[in-house]
Formats: structure tokens, sequence, C-alpha cells
């Protein structure tokens, strides 16, 4: 990270202790959150990037190839075998040495795995995490209910009011408070649900479970299981696992009458550097928690950005295309005061388990007079729910267009970053949508009370971007 | 899986042409596209080619070291671009300058078309140092698992994710100043 914002975990590797932090931080930066769009970016452009295609007949040159070549000598075989009855020996050994230990790590990896179920299934949670480390110093407080609803508050212990940062969600609505910035951030009608994007922050301590356990397993690491009272009295497991990768030694503490998960501590230190800790304590289940608590009325003063476009169009739908492997929604269409338009779209990959992963559906319109319409690069993107921006080819000449025709991919063919290769869906074509026109002003975000906020001043580089569309679109369909 | 997978497919391979024309049906795209990006030659890329499926045909893999199929494969193929590196004679590559990019501005790179993307994605990964070139063929262009990456390279998984890393850095300088220049990369 090379965030002049952020100065923990700023040098060398990624390490596990300042992770959450950062992931806190990428939240409410700006030039972290756009350096992380970039990479999408660059992730979507290499998985689409063209292949190199062998030349014709490659194929059956390898074949023949291969035929006229004699098989290997039966010497290098034989030698081969040979070795193998002298390793075999040593094999069996280290295989029945594993066996022992795995069983034994894995009764222990069960009781680790189950308490981790717990918190992940616990009705609610309230817990709270601090870091300590070179140049960072935070509380995070958490309070989970079931999946929709939480609240995290992350207050930089240096810098104390001044530093915090409030994120809740009630299921629908999310907040996002920055006291730095005295900016409130309401995004309505949530789609796509807003808590997978902190997933990985409520289940920060699985995370640190995973990496913890491969340690133990894979790298060499020493797991070590305790008995022991805890602060409070309670008699306590503790799982400690130490060595074999990037972290110094890690803590799981479980209540021992329950199983659950109470406490979790991480320690780690690079050369040069003062050690890095994380606890999180304490962790507690099923505490009743007021419903204030996941809602969010900002201190006078603040500054409000209201986002409600979903709000209006998820539960409109002018079109649906379904295919056995996708199901493609048109929500809305409308038309912004410069003529451009903008149309709603979510998908849904039903074959896959990543669900609505993967890239926008990309096409075209045709306005009631035969015009077409060149997309414009897709900017805010909701898992599996675009606003896809279209702007038009040729002038308007004072023609309000009222109905299109919406031509789309539903996806990308081929395979995309981490996504099985998928066949081409072929072009869905809405005809006959109804368009609706928006009042001046940005049509994505307005104050609390509801006055649109400004709307785009003149900006060159975004007619460039027109520009560059349209010529893509020749480039596509020709003139 | 795999481990049975390499065994059943390689280990016939030499006995049974099918198993071996499966092997070249299921591979023989990718790793011609990968020693292309390495080579950025696509006749010597075809050469490496051959070179690799007639040392899979040869030499069946060893059974003691079950790993994925498919780093497998391409570890053979980085083997025939690395022997043909060593005859040709040593190479420049500026790894140590590679490790620091800054690029801390919050400009996004939004302002690409799909097509500008396409283009200078391609001039970008070519001008890579060969060490982050090789990861991001494997993982990103040829769609490797990190694990798989990790075998095909015979270095760490810690060690790819950390190439990864810096190679997306880098190719994200490189788009900002090909976006800056509005010419070709620098």
């Amino acid at each position: 990270m090379n965030c002049p914002e952020y100065s923990g975990g700023s040098s060398g590797r990624p390490g596990l202790l300042p992770r959450l932090a950062r992931l806190v931080h990428a939240r409410h930066c700006a030039v972290c959150r756009s350096a992380a769009q970039d990479m999408r970016r660059i992730a979507a452009a290499l998985a689409d990037a063209p292949r190199h295609e062998p030349p014709p007949g490659f194929r059956e040159k390898l074949l023949s190839l291969a035929a006229s070549e004699t098989p290997a000598p039966v010497q290098r075989a034989s030698r081969i075998r040979a070795k193998s009855t002298r390793w075999g020996v040593a094999a069996a050994v280290a295989l029945a040495l594993a066996a022992v230990l795995f069983a034994t790590r894995g009764e222990r990896q069960d009781a680790l795995a189950q308490a981790l179920d717990d918190l992940k299934n616990a009705k609610t949670v309230h817990m709270v995490a601090t870091i300590d480390g070179p140049g960072d110093h935070r509380r995070i407080e958490f309070w989970i209910s079931g999946g929709k609803r939480f609240r995290l508050e992350d207050t930089s212990t240096d810098k104390g009011d001044a530093g915090t940062s409030i994120t809740v969600q009630d299921g629908d609505t999310l907040w996002e408070y920055s006291s730095r910035c005295k900016l409130l951030e309401v995004t309505e009608g949530s789609v796509g649900s807003p808590a997978h994007d902190f997933a990985q922050l409520v289940l920060y301590p699985q995370m640190i479970a995973s990496e913890v356990r491969r340690d133990a397993t894979d790298r060499g690491g020493v797991f070590r299981e305790e008995q022991g009272v805890d602060e409070r009295g309670r008699a306590v497991l503790r799982y400690v696992v130490t060595g074999g990768g990037q972290h110094g030694q890690t803590v799981f503490t479980l209540d021992a009458a329950t199983g659950r998960l109470i406490g979790l501590e991480g320690r780690e230190q690079r050369s040069g550097q003062a050690p890095s800790v994380v606890r999180f304590s304490p962790i507690e289940y099923d505490v009743p928690i007021p419903d204030d608590r996941f809602t969010f009325a900002p201190p006078p003063g603040t500054y409000t950005v209201v986002r409600d476009w979903w709000l209006h169009r998820r539960d409109q739908v002018l079109g649906k295309a379904v295919a056995g492997e996708w199901r493609l929604t048109l929500h809305a269409l409308d038309v912004r005061g410069n003529g451009d338009v903008i149309v709603s779209v979510s998908r849904q990959l039903l074959a896959e388990g990543t669900l609505n992963e993967g890239g926008a559906p990309r096409g075209r319109l045709i306005d009631d007079e035969g015009r077409p319409y060149a997309e414009l690069p897709v900017y805010g993107v909701q898992r599996g729910y675009w606003a896809l921006e279209f702007t038009p080819v040729e002038p308007l000449k004072g023609h309000r267009p009222e109905r299109f025709t919406v031509e789309l991919n539903p996806y990308r063919p081929g395979s995309e970053a981490g996504l099985q290769p998928r066949p081409d869906p072929g072009v869905v074509a809405f005809d006959d949508v109804p368009a609706s026109y928006l009042p001046p002003g940005n049509p994505f975000e307005h104050d609390e009370h509801g006055k649109p906020l400004p709307e785009e001043r003149p900006n060159p580089e975004r007619d460039a971007v027109r520009l560059r569309a349209i010529e893509e679109y020749h480039r596509q369909y020709g003139k | 899986m795999e481990g049975a997978e390499l065994t059943t497919a390689c280990g016939h391979a030499r006995s049974d042409p099918r198993a071996f024309a499966r092997l070249v049906d299921r591979f023989h795209v990718g790793v011609h596209d990968y020693l292309c990006w390495l080579t950025r030659d696509t006749s010597l890329a075809a050469d490496l080619t051959e070179e690799t499926f007639l040392s899979i045909w040869q030499h069946p893999p060893d059974p003691r070291r079950p790993a994925s199929l498919r780093a497998w494969v391409f570890r053979i193929a980085l083997n025939a671009y690395r022997q043909h590196v060593r005859r040709r004679g040593p190479q420049i590559c500026p790894l140590d300058d590679a490790e620091a990019v800054p690029d801390p501005s919050a400009e996004p790179l939004a302002a690409l078309t799909r097509d500008e993307m396409r283009h200078a994605i391609r001039d970008a990964v070519l001008q890579l140092p060969e060490p982050y070139r090789e990861v991001i063929a494997l993982h990103n262009l040829e769609g490797l698992t990190l694990r798989e990456a990790s075998g095909a390279l015979d270095i760490p998984i810690g060690t790819v994710k950390s190439r990864l890393s810096t190679a997306f850095a880098m190719l994200r300088r490189s788009l900002r100043e090909w976006k800056e220049d509005g010419d070709e990369l620098p």
C-alpha cells in the first residue's frame, strides 16, 4: 500500500496483523479505493487479453512429432523404480508419522472450526479488536446481528475522535461516516448485500484461523494445546500456534464449557521493528443489542451525500431474459439532460458458485429513430448490478426518443479472472423499452433533503471519453 | 486428484497415443500462448511448444512428486524456455530495480476504453521484467491458481503473491503513463 494517508504496515510484505487495519482504512480512503478499482480493471483487462493462437495444423504437427519419436529408454524407468523402492520405506515411515500428527491436529482443528462456526452463526456478536503496531494504534468495535445488520466503529487511538470512521448497515441502508472528513455517505436500497464487502472484517478471526492453520500444517509450525484459567476465572483451552510462517505467535482462547472462541491474540515482529499485536477481546455471543446501534444520525455540521438510485429501480422490471446458466433483468432506462442514457440491469450467473462475479454486460442501444448509442466505461460496480451508461453516436438534433432497443451481451465469453471458461451467450435484445427522463442535476446523488447535488461541471476528459466510446463503436459496428 | 490425474494422463501417454492426444488438446493452446508471452516471438513460441510436448511424450512425470497436472505441464514449458535462454546467452533482468513502484495517485484508469485497455495491457505485460511476466502470464493469462503457479515456477506461494503484487503495481504505472502520454508505452 503506497497511500500517503496510511502508514501502518506499509513496509515489507503484507502482514497478517495490519491487514484488518488496512481493510478498514481502504473503505474510507479515496486513494486506496482508486487503486483497488485500477487493480480490478487491470485484472479484467488481463482476463480479456486476446490469446496468441497457434498456427493452423499445429495440433496435428505435435501429434505427428510424438508419434515419430521413440519413447524414453527402459533404463530410465528401471532406475526410477529402483530409487522408488528405497524411498518407499522412508515414505511409509513418514506417512505413518504424518497420520498420527494429523489425527491429533484434526481433533484440535475440529474444536477450532466448531468455535469459528459458532461465531459465524451466532444470533448476535459483540467484539472489540485492538491493534498496536508500529505507527498504528486503533480500536475497532463490532456489533453484528444476523447476516445483515452490523456496526463497526474504528478509532485511531492516536487521533481520538478525529480519526473515527463508523460503518452501519441495517440490511437496507448503509451509512459510512468519516469524522476526519465530516462526511456521511448514505446508500439506500442496497443491492448485492453490502455486508458482502464487510465479510472480511466480520469474519476476520476466521481469516486468521485459516492462515494460522495453514502455517501449522503446511509450513512446519508448532500447534500446542494448553488448559488454563482466564482473568475471569473461567476454564479455558488455549491453542497456541508458533512459527512456521510469517506469523510470530497466535493464541486462540476457547471457553472450556461452551467451546466458543472468546479471545484471540496474534503477535508478530519484523526485523528492526516493534512488535505488532492484535487482540480480539472480549468476544460476546447472543448479547442484546439495541436497535439504535443499527442506524446512524450524523453530528451537526456533517456533509451528507445520499445515493438511492437502486432503491427506486431494483423492484421494477422492464424485461427479463433467462437461459439455463444466467438470468438478465432490465430494471430501468433513464435519459439524462445531456442525452446520455443510463440502463439499470442486474445479472445472475446461475451455473456458478461465484454468483454475479465477472464483468458487466456489454452492448449498445438504438432509439426509436434508429440512432445508435455507444457504451461508456462502467464506473460504479455493485455485485451483479450495473448502471450502464450510453451516449448517442450521432447528434440528436432535438429529438426526444421515447423508446429504445437494448442489446446486451449477458457476459463476456471465455474465462475471466478466477472463473471457469464460459460459452458465448450471444446478444439479448430487449425491444420497445420505454424511456423515462431524469430531472437536471446529478442523478445518482442528492443531499439529505433530497436536493440534487450539482451536475458535473463541463469536463473535457469526460467529453474525450465519449469521443473514444464512439470511435470504438464505429470500430465494432462500422459506420 | 491431481496426482492421480497426472499419473493416469501422462504415465499412460507413453503407451497410449490417445492419452497423449488428450493432453495436447487440453494444453497446447495455453502452452503456446504462455510461451508467446515469455518469448515475445510467436515462431519461437511454436518451436518451444513442440519441445515441451516432445518432452512430455518422452519423459513421464515423477510419480513420487504428485502435483497439479497443469502446473507440471507449464513447468516443462518454462524449462524449455529457460533452456533456450541459456543457449542464447545471459540476459539483463532488472529484478531489484523493479521492486519499488510507488504510485499514490487517486486518479483511476477508468477513462481508458476497453479497446485501449486491451492494447495497452498487452504492451505493458510484454514490457514487464521476466519474473513478473512469468507469474502474470501463468496466473492471470493462463488461469493457473496461485498454488499451481507456485508449483510451475518452483517458488514459494508467498513469492508468487509478492511478484503478482509488484507486477500489478508496475502495470498500473505503465497504463497511467500510457494514458497520460496518449501514445505508446515508454
